[in-house]
This record gives C-alpha cells, structure tokens and sequence, in this order.
C-alpha cells in the first residue's frame, strides 16, 4: 500500500505546497504502521464512593498504570444504582488538579500564606486552641462539616473532647427550613417512594437538575406506570422532559398552594380520616385555621387558577396513599423564604392527610443499620458535652445540622473566637460573602481543612491541605432507605501530593497537641471494622465490594412512632408555640416583593454543578461556557418591555452590589423573577478555572435570618436590571 | 464554522490565480503587443495558487504536523471534491508554472499546453465553488449558482489583479485594452446580479437558509456585506470603470475592439481604485459566503 | 459483523451531561473536546411552555457525508459499521467539518486530528456497552445490532417509534431518537 503511494510521488513533486513539505521529514512512516497497538497497561477498578455531592454514589474507579482513568457506577448502591452523573465523572479528574493545595499553610498578613510544617501547624493550632478554651470557655470554638462520614464522626468526638457542642453543617443554605418544619410535624424527613407513586408534586425540586441517578430512575418508572408528574417552579426546570404539568407558581407563594390544597382535602373530606384520627394530634385546631386558605384566596396568591388547585388535590386524593408532594431538599422551601418553615409543616401534613406514611407509594421513613462502637475500654469516649450552644436562639432547629450562617456574627460579637471548618465554603455559600468574611475574620483562629484554596480558605489563619476523595480512607458511610446500606471511601489511588495529610490525623494530632490524645487513639480501618461487626461484614470484604446492603428491609403498611414530640403527626405544634411561633400552619407573606421595576432574584442547581465546590473543575465548568449557562434568566415578555434581547449583558443591581451578567430571555420563567444558576461567582483567585464565571446570588442577599428556621432566606432579595451601556 | 479566513484566502487566491491565467492567455491571443498584461498574468498565476495552496496546508493543522499524510489527500478521488480538487490545482499548478517559466525566458510554448492551462484554470475557479458547493448540509452553499458566482468572480478578481499589476509596472498597459475593460464591468454586473439570485432563491429553501441569508442581509454580517462586498467590492468599481468606458467610448467612437489611440496621460487613480476594489470584495465574498454559513437545523 | 446502532429516547433525557464528561473521560479529551452535544427547544408562550432536549453525536451514518468528502481516506468505516477516523491519515482539513449535518465532527486542537464519537468500539468488541449508554442516569439510552431483529434495541425502536434525525437528508443515521 505504502509503495503504490509512493509511486505517485513525481506527480506529487510537482505540487509546490506539498513538495516543499515532503522534504520535512519521513518519520511519520513508522506511526502508520502502530495504528491502535495496545499499550501493555495495568488496569484495575477498585470501589469508593463519590465526593461531587451528598449523594455519595458508589464508585468503581479505574485506574491505569497508577493513575485515575475514569469512574463508573456500583450496580448496588441505593442512590447510584450503577450510574454516574457528570459531576462523579469529572469531579475523578481533580487529585490532578493544578490548584491542589499542596502543604500546610499559616497566614502571615492579609492575603499572604508561608509554608509550614505540619508539626508546626499542630503545635500551633493545638496550643491556640487550648488558650481560647481555657481563656473563653468550650463554646466559643465551634466545627463546620461538609457533608461527609469522616467529619460526621471526628467532629462531634473532637468538640466532645474540648467540651463544645457548636457543631454546623452546610443546612443553613441548604434544608433547615424544611428540615425544621418536618422534624417537628412528622418527626424526621422521609424518603418518597416516587416510583411507586401514582401522583407526584415537586415544589422547586428538580430531579433533572439537582441529579441523584436513583430518583431519576424512581420518576421515570413511575411516568411508565402512569403516573402524573406535576412541576410547581416559578421556572421551568430540566425535569420538565419527565413531567405532565408546569404550574409557574408566583414564587414565595408555594405555601398558599399547599394550604389551598389542603383546604380542599378537608372541607371535601378527602383524606385519610383513619389515619388521621389514629396517628396524629390537634387536627381539630388545624381545621379551623384551614377553613380559611380556599382555592379562590390562594389564585390570587400564587397566580395558580383555583380550578387547578381543586383539580391537583382531588386527583391526589383519589389515589392516595400512592401520592405525594416530595419532600424536597432545598428547593423552593429548604432555605428559601421567610415562610419556607410553615411551607415545610404543610407539605408534611398534606401527605399526611393522604395518608401515606409508610405506604408504598407514598413517605418512606428509611432504616439505618445499628452500628458497632469502639471497645470503650481501650478508646475512651469523650463525655458528651452540655453547655449551650451558640445558635441557641433557634431552638427548632436541629442540633445535627445547626444555623452556620449566624458564626460571623457571633464571631463579630466575640462569642466565638475559634473555628475548624473542613471542606466546605462559608465565605461563599452560606450567606452574603462581605458580611461572612467582616464576621470571620473576627476569630482569633480560623483553621481550614481543604483541598483547593477556597474563598474560605483564603481568610483562614492556618490552610490544612487533605488528600481527595480518591487518595485517603474515610469512615464508613451508612446510607438509608427501605434497605439500608454501608459503603466505603478508600484510597484508590497513592498521594499524589506527599505532604497532604486526611483530616482524621489532623484531627488526631490536634488532639494530641491539646492532651486529648487519648480519645483519638484508634486509625480509621479500626473505627470502620468495629462499626460495622455488629454486621457481620469484614471490612476486607466492604472493601472489595464497596457497597453492602443490609437486608433488613422497612416493614411497609405500618405506621412507625414517629419521632416528635408526641410520637404522632403534629397538626398542633406545642414546641413551635413554645418558641413563639403559630402551633398551627397558617399563611405568612414573603419577607419582600418586587415591584413592576424590579425583580426577585431566585437560584437554583444545574445537573452538572454542586453549587460552587464544582466550578473549579475544568471539565464542568467547561460546559457553562460552552452553554453560556451561567446567563440569567429572565422572561421574554418582561425583557421585550424592557428592549433586552436574547445574549444581551446586563447590569444586575441590588442594595448591596452589581453583578455584570448575560441574559437568556425565555418563556420558562415567571415574570416576577430572574433566575440564576447556584454554581457560580467563585471570587478566589487560586481557583483558576471557576474564578470570574458568572455571579452569586449571595452576592445580592441582605444579611437577614429566617428565625424560625435559622436560614438565611436565599430568595428574599430584590434586583432591578439594566441594560449594560443605557 | 470551522473554516474561517484562511480558508476565505484560499479560495480567493486560487480564483485570482485561474482568473489571472486565463486573462494573460485571452490578452495574449487578442492583444499580442500587450506583453506587460500577458507576463503579469502568467507570472502571477503560480506564486498565487501556491500561496493559496499553502494556507490550505496551514489550516490543516494535523498534516502540517505530519506532513507525509498529504500523500493521502490524492486518495479519495473521486468521491471527495478536495481529492477532486487537490489533483485539478496539482496539474494547474504544473502547466502555470511552466507557462510562467517559459513566458520569463521568452520561449514559446505549445499552444495545446495553453489550452490545457485555460480548462485547468476553469476547473480550478470552479472547483472552489464546488468544494463548498456540495456540501449538502449547509444550505447557503448547496446551490448550483455558488460555483458559477465563483467563477465569475474568480475571472474578474483576476483580471483585477493582473491589471493592477500591469499597471505598476506600465501605466499605460492596460489603459488601451478597451475589450478588458469592458469584460470587467460585464463580470462585475453579473456577479452583483447572480449574488442577488443566489440570495434570493436560497434565502427561501428553509428556515437556516433563511437565517443565513438574513445575517447578510440584516444581521451580524450586514456591514461587511452591504459596505464591503456590495458598495466597495462590486459597485464603486462598476461605476469607475464604467464612466470609464463612457468616456473613452466619447472620444474614440467609433473605434471598438481597437488601441485606443488617446496620447493623453492616462488617469492612473482610477484604475487603482477599481482594481483594488474588486480584489477586496472577492475577498469578502469569500469571506462571507463561509462565515455566514449555518448547518441544518436538527429539530 | 453487526450493525450497531443506539436508541435516545429524549424523554427520559434531563440533560444532565454525564454521557458527555463519561465519553471525555473514556477517551482521554481534553475538556474543551466533547462528542456528544446537546440542543434545547423551547416551544410555546408563558405560561404554556415546553422544552425539547435533544443529545447529539457522530450518528454512524450508513451513508456518511464524512466519508464521502475526506480526502485522504481517513473515515472509514469497520466491520460492524462503526464510523471511524483514521488518526494516522488525518489532516485536519476539517472538510468532514463541515460536512456532517449533526455538527458530530470536534478537531482536537492539539494534534489537529478530527475527531468523533466511536461508539466506544474498544468496550464493544469487549461486548460492552458504549460509556454513554452504561453512565446515562435515566437509561435513556440502548445500543445494539440493529441487524438482529430480536436485540433490546430492534425491538424497542418499533415499540417506542423510535426515528433518525433528518433521514430526509440521505445519510441513513443509525441513532434512532424517541421524540
């Protein structure tokens, strides 16, 4: 073949171009002839699970001579079902990661870090930490989580063993409000049962959006069984290809809908009068309080014809108990609005007026395995600490989850004066970035744990550098549901850089340094082996699999004691009026409403971002600009009213700021509001990538906490747009 | 798109390459004694398609690298109209190099040798056309005018081309070729004339043919191709020349297809004017015609 | 020999990208490379709005324009009809480029080569699915021998109705797309 080529040569010689570039070289001959060899490569594929999100998806990781090749699904695992989101897939390329932090760090003036060693960061940071606690008391250090095992386990013992029981997690911007208004009425937050469900509401939830590959799957069996999707979203979110039904609710307002609908079950004595009279207290109360929130009053609320109103709740009730309106996560009352808490109340007890706690098809509370603890006699355990905590103003909300977002301000205030805060992002996520950072910067030591050097990292005084997810061992991680399951995070691949060090030794070694050593006395291979004995699993077995179900599966049809107050649904909340709030659900107006110039700035997730810990990831972020989906959207007619066109840049302006952003002009949005996607506006110059795309909606936000829910309200913020150049 | 302005010279230099053969070769016939115009041709037509030819081979970053791989291009023939094309502008490439060689030792050469050099400067006009001609999924490309609209602009870019060089080199070259002149203004006429057709007749084959055209027109490309391609490439020119040729008829009548006898200085601005004009908006006709492409739609 | 072919059925689609970073990371592309591309629709007014999504890449045309246009020879296509490109025969003319009405043609812009889907042909002669089609969270996706008539995907594209894009353009794409 080669030489019937060559033979057309002196034809080709006569061709200047490819003449003079034929004298360049022949090593190109050999190439052709290795077309596809297979290189000898060492492959294998080990089990974690994945980091990209709460979720955590079982993992099977591929590894190629030594390095992450790609990620594939745990057939087993109840959230990931052998699936893999664009986020778990991408998210496998950062231990390469050019913005990796690579050793301890101290900060040594505004901005400026020298490298350490980590003996000198222990010593320090323990020694500091000690003078704080002696000087100011336990409480006025607190922990901040990421919502991962590890920290789930040597947080709380690390504050037990200092005697402080402040410890946060990321719900202050993420569910608190729902959280909070389900814990108190039916006691916890079930899992839907979507696929078996013959009615299905989502109020701002998005599956296609916010993408756990085992809810996409659940909607998707159910649509086959013919079931009817319904999306209430002042947007039209990516669920829409799954749904029946948009109901473009005015937003802020989803909890007239809920008690219109509720309305509806109750004066047509729709719902589930024995389960009602059986397992729940005070409906007499509510009913009164219902009777007022008619269809015709919640139209002119919410802007949804009270035909439909009618129509949704009469059509639900007829297939109850296989219908729902799901549970959410943050969605549209997680941490949304000044009402979101009451929202969260009427959801809970819409669903329980169908009757559908632990029915097929309905609220699933989940089972978790009972785990083993470490031989007490060897590992002491810290004794459980008992003094206030700082968020003690929001008595409702749960001391697991905790309101991070009020620390600034307790720091401001020198209540707190020490914080560890591991892999997650405060200074960007958790409320209005100037007023996180003023706050913060107010503690005497800040200690971040991280691997990228987050907005929050930026400020601290001490920058701790971990391994990622794929390079370290973490504790066992139980996930819950109608069968319960134990997965494990092991390391996959070596360090890839030396000098990092995972946040169990950190803790341990700070442990030390402070004399409390002796409660930290144990790796993560003996925690994990004497949590899961009880099991009856090894841990070399986890380890080979990754993911173990435990077949111990939730009785359903029985209707389980609840864990409130009286063990039963709260339609009358005596903890609420304890606290000052209504014992009864009842309608509360949003914080602030725009006018006819202004705008409610409203967020939500996209399928590939995990809000802002995602954005530095070249291939995820790589897909907003090729989408340009970082745009705000706002609706057509609105924009033509106003001579804004498709693409244009525009000026988004609040009290507090001005963000220069695109538009996308589109009919999927009410026109009431602007949206813009949550996974931007990263502000740190070390994050290469995420730096400069986009903006935050935080950036816009007024310092204003939801005291019954202690959320910093996202959506209660008020922009005007204009045009950039008029 | 993923051809962008190298590409637009490409095209543009091998059409002003076949353009400026053929006019040497029609002026030699014609005008024997118009020597600077024929050598201008000639010498010009090579360097051009060589120029041309090797922004194609720039553009094509991964044979540039491997530049063996060029062999392969002879491959696909005839199925692939760069294949096609790769052989017509290979033999065009032979026949006006060894024109230009001869023309500069003065030798003679065998006229069917010409002959073959006239069809392969056609093909070579004409192959630009076709190669984004037949490129179905593009609609503002798939018509059968794009080829001829290039051919003609190719003959009048080269005619542009080569008078504008004559001209340098003697200002009085081409000042009496009437006949050229008047072939000039009747290309110019008819490129302006087929641009219109083609606009018209593809801007209603579908909804992106529509949008394409409507981007000339109106949209993105509506400066460029209003100011650049239609005022200065086609109708300054078109005007120029053709008071021009009013004028000279005025004082010459009623000598047609004859050397204009004027011993008046001819004006040299003008044709400065003209000539560059036209070469600019055989550019931007190029130019355009690949940025304003759009691919079918999907839904 | 087979005649592999997919099913997209875009209803169960949310476009959530995870085929397209699944695909880069199988073959190695760099993150501004990307096979597989998604287009959205958007029809109707306020309140009454609806969205298309629609996954696009290399179709695997039986009659592919690519092929007919490259010069050197470079696509080809294998035994089980599998369009392929010739890495060692690549010049990057980009003429498949623009040739190819499903825009499934990305030049790697370090090596210039142009590049595609390859329907993962490495995992399938392993009997594999394509990685898009094993990672697709709503299993949106089936890929199979269009030739044997009892294969999941030859019976699902009569029962879900399943249809090429554009088959009015002559190609013959082989991804059958439910609508």
């Amino acid at each position: 073949m080669l030489t019937k080529r060559l033979s057309r040569r002196t034809f080709l010689k006569a061709s200047a171009a490819t003449t003079a570039l034929l004298s360049v070289g022949t090593f190109e001959f050999k190439s052709w002839q290795k077309i596809h060899a297979d290189e000898k490569t060492n492959l294998t594929t080990i089990p974690t699970f994945c980091n990209a999100c709460s979720s955590k998806c079982g993992l099977l990781v591929h590894v190629k001579n030594g390095r992450v090749w790609k990620v594939s699904g745990q057939p087993d695992h109840p959230f990931g079902k052998g699936k893999v989101c664009a986020r778990g897939h991408a998210l496998a390329s950062i231990p390469y990661s050019s913005d990796r932090l690579t050793q301890p760090m101290k900060k040594i003036a505004e901005g400026k870090f020298e490298p350490i060693t980590w003996e000198q960061a222990y010593k320090e940071i323990g020694t500091k930490l000690k003078q704080i606690i002696e000087k100011n008391g336990p409480g006025s250090f607190v922990f901040i989580n990421d919502p991962r095992p590890t920290g789930k386990f040597y947080g709380p013992r690390f504050l037990n063993a200092v005697g402080s029981s402040n410890y946060f997690g990321h719900e202050t911007v993420c569910s608190n409000a729902r959280d909070t208004g389900f814990n108190h009425t039916i006691g916890g937050i079930p899992g839907g049962d979507v696929a078996n469900s013959k009615y299905i509401v989502f109020i701002g939830r998005s599956y296609g959006d916010g993408v756990r590959p085992a809810s996409v799957q659940a909607l998707i069996k159910a649509k086959e069984n013919g079931a009817h999707v319904v999306i209430v979203d002042p947007r039209l979110n990516n669920t829409a290809p799954l749904a029946d039904e948009w109901l473009p609710i005015r937003p802020g307002t989803d909890l007239a809908l809920v008690l219109a609908m509720s309305n509806v079950l109750v004066t047509e004595e729709l719902y589930d009068k024995e389960f009602i009279s059986n397992y729940s207290v005070g409906f007499e109360e509510y009913k009164k309080t219902i009777m007022e929130y008619t269809p015709e009053w919640a139209e002119k609320i919410t802007g949804i014809s009270k035909e439909t109103i009618i129509r949704i709740a009469r059509d639900m009730a007829k297939v109850k108990p296989k219908a729902m309106i799901e549970q959410s996560w943050r969605g549209a009352f997680g941490s949304t609005y000044a009402n979101s808490v009451d929202t969260g109340r009427a959801v809970a007890l819409f669903n329980a007026l169908l009757g559908n706690i632990q029915q097929k098809g309905g609220y699933i509370f989940g089972k978790s395995p009972k785990l083993g603890k470490l031989d007490e006699s060897i590992h002491p355990t810290p004794p459980e600490a008992t003094i206030p905590r700082v968020d003690a103003e929001y008595p409702l909300v749960s001391h697991h989850t905790g309101v991070a977002a009020i620390i600034p301000q307790k720091a401001k205030e020198g209540i707190v004066k020490a914080a560890l805060i591991i892999q997650t992002n405060p200074v960007r996520n958790y409320a209005n970035p100037k007023y996180m950072i003023e706050g913060l910067k107010s503690l005497e030591l800040m200690v971040v744990i991280d691997i990228q050097m987050s907005e929050t990292a930026s400020i601290a005084d001490y920058v701790l550098p971990e391994p990622t997810y794929l390079e370290r061992d973490d504790v066992i991680e139980v996930t819950p549901g109608v069968k319960p399951a134990i997965s494990i995070r092991q390391k996959v691949i070596e360090k890839v850089h030396a000098n990092t060090v995972p946040a169990d030794r950190i803790f341990t070694e700070i442990a030390k340094e402070m004399g409390l050593g002796d409660y930290f006395n144990f790796s993560v291979d003996q925690l994990n082996q004497a949590m899961i004995a009880p099991l009856g699993i090894t841990l070399s077995e986890l380890k080979k699999k990754g993911t173990i179900i435990i077949d111990d599966p939730v009785e359903l049809g029985v209707v389980p004691k609840l864990k409130t107050a009286s063990g039963k649904v709260e339609f009358y909340n005596e903890s609420f009026k304890k606290a000052g709030f209504s014992p009864v659900v009842q309608w509360m107006e949003p914080l602030v409403k725009p006018d006819s110039s202004s705008f409610r700035l409203i967020t939500g997730k996209q399928s590939y971002h995990s809000h802002t810990f995602t954005a530095n990831i070249p291939y995820l972020i790589q897909i907003t600009k090729d989408y340009n989906s970082e745009r705000l959207w706002i609706n057509r007619t609105r924009a033509n009213q106003m001579g804004l066109k498709d693409g244009d840049l525009v000026e988004v302006v609040s009290e507090l700021t001005k963000s220069k952003i695109r538009i996308y002009v589109t009919d999927r949005i009410h026109p009431e509001c602007v949206f813009v996607p949550s996974g931007y506006g990263n502000f740190s110059k070390n994050l290469t990538y995420a730096n400069g795309v986009g903006f935050s909606y935080l950036d816009h936000l007024p310092f204003h906490m939801d005291p019954i829910g202690g959320t910093p309200m996202i959506h209660e913020c008020i922009v005007k747009i204009r045009k950039v150049g008029v | 798109m993923a051809w962008g302005a190298i590409i637009s010279w490409y095209l543009f230099l091998a059409g002003v390459s076949a353009g400026a053969y053929l006019t040497a070769t029609y002026v030699g016939k014609k005008f024997p004694f118009a020597q600077t115009i024929r050598k201008t041709g000639y010498f010009l037509a090579p360097p051009l398609l060589a120029v041309g030819t090797l922004l194609l081979v720039f553009d094509a970053e991964a044979g540039l690298k491997h530049p063996l791989r060029f062999i392969y291009l002879l491959k696909n023939f005839p199925t692939s109209m760069m294949t096609d094309g790769t052989y017509i502008i290979s033999i065009f490439l032979i026949l006006n190099t060894y024109q230009g060689v001869m023309e500069y030792l003065g030798k003679s050469v065998n006229r069917w040798i010409t002959r073959l050099g006239v069809i392969f400067a056609i093909g070579t006009a004409a192959y630009t056309g076709l190669l984004i001609g037949v490129v179905k999924s593009i609609p503002l490309w798939n018509t059968s005018i794009l080829p001829v609209l290039f051919i003609v602009s190719a003959l009048s870019t080269g005619i542009a081309a080569t008078v504008l060089v004559s001209t340098f080199f003697n200002r009085q070259a081409c000042y009496n070729l009437l006949t050229v002149k008047k072939i000039h203004v009747s290309l110019i006429g008819i490129e302006l004339l087929l641009i219109f057709i083609m606009l018209y007749i593809t801007g209603s084959a579908n909804e992106v043919a529509y949008q394409s055209v409507m981007s000339l027109l109106v949209g993105e490309y509506s400066s460029l191709f209003w100011i650049g391609l239609i005022v200065v490439g086609l109708v300054i020119p078109f005007l120029i020349e053709g008071i021009e040729i009013y004028q000279h008829g005025l004082a010459t009548k009623p000598k047609y297809h004859e050397i204009s006898a004027t011993s008046s200085n001819p004006s040299f601005v003008p044709t400065l004017i003209t000539e560059s004009t036209v070469l600019i908006g055989g550019f931007i006709l190029r130019y355009l015609v690949l940025a304003a492409a759009m691919t079918i739609t999907l839904f | 020999m087979a005649r592999y072919g997919m099913l997209i059925d875009t209803k169960k689609c949310v476009e959530c990208f995870g085929c397209r970073v699944a695909c880069q990371m199988q073959n190695g592309l760099p993150p501004e490379e990307a096979f597989i591309h998604f287009y959205e629709k958007e029809t109707g007014t306020f309140p009454n709005v609806n969205i298309q999504i629609l996954p696009v890449q290399c179709q695997h045309c039986e009659n592919p324009p690519c092929m007919k246009n490259c010069p050197t020879g470079a696509t080809y296509k294998n035994k089980d009809g599998i369009v392929l490109v010739d890495e060692n025969k690549c010049i990057g003319c980009k003429y498949c480029v623009v040739s190819c009405p499903y825009q499934a043609r990305v030049p790697n812009h370090k090596t210039g080569v142009v590049e595609k889907c390859r329907f993962c042909v490495e995992e399938v002669e392993k009997g594999k699915a394509p990685i898009c089609v094993a990672t697709c969270v709503g299993n949106a996706r089936i890929f199979g021998d269009l030739d044997d008539p009892n294969s999941e995907i030859s019976r699902e594209i009569i029962k879900r109705k399943a249809i090429p894009l554009r088959a009015d353009l002559g190609t013959k794409p082989k991804i059958y797309y439910v609508r």
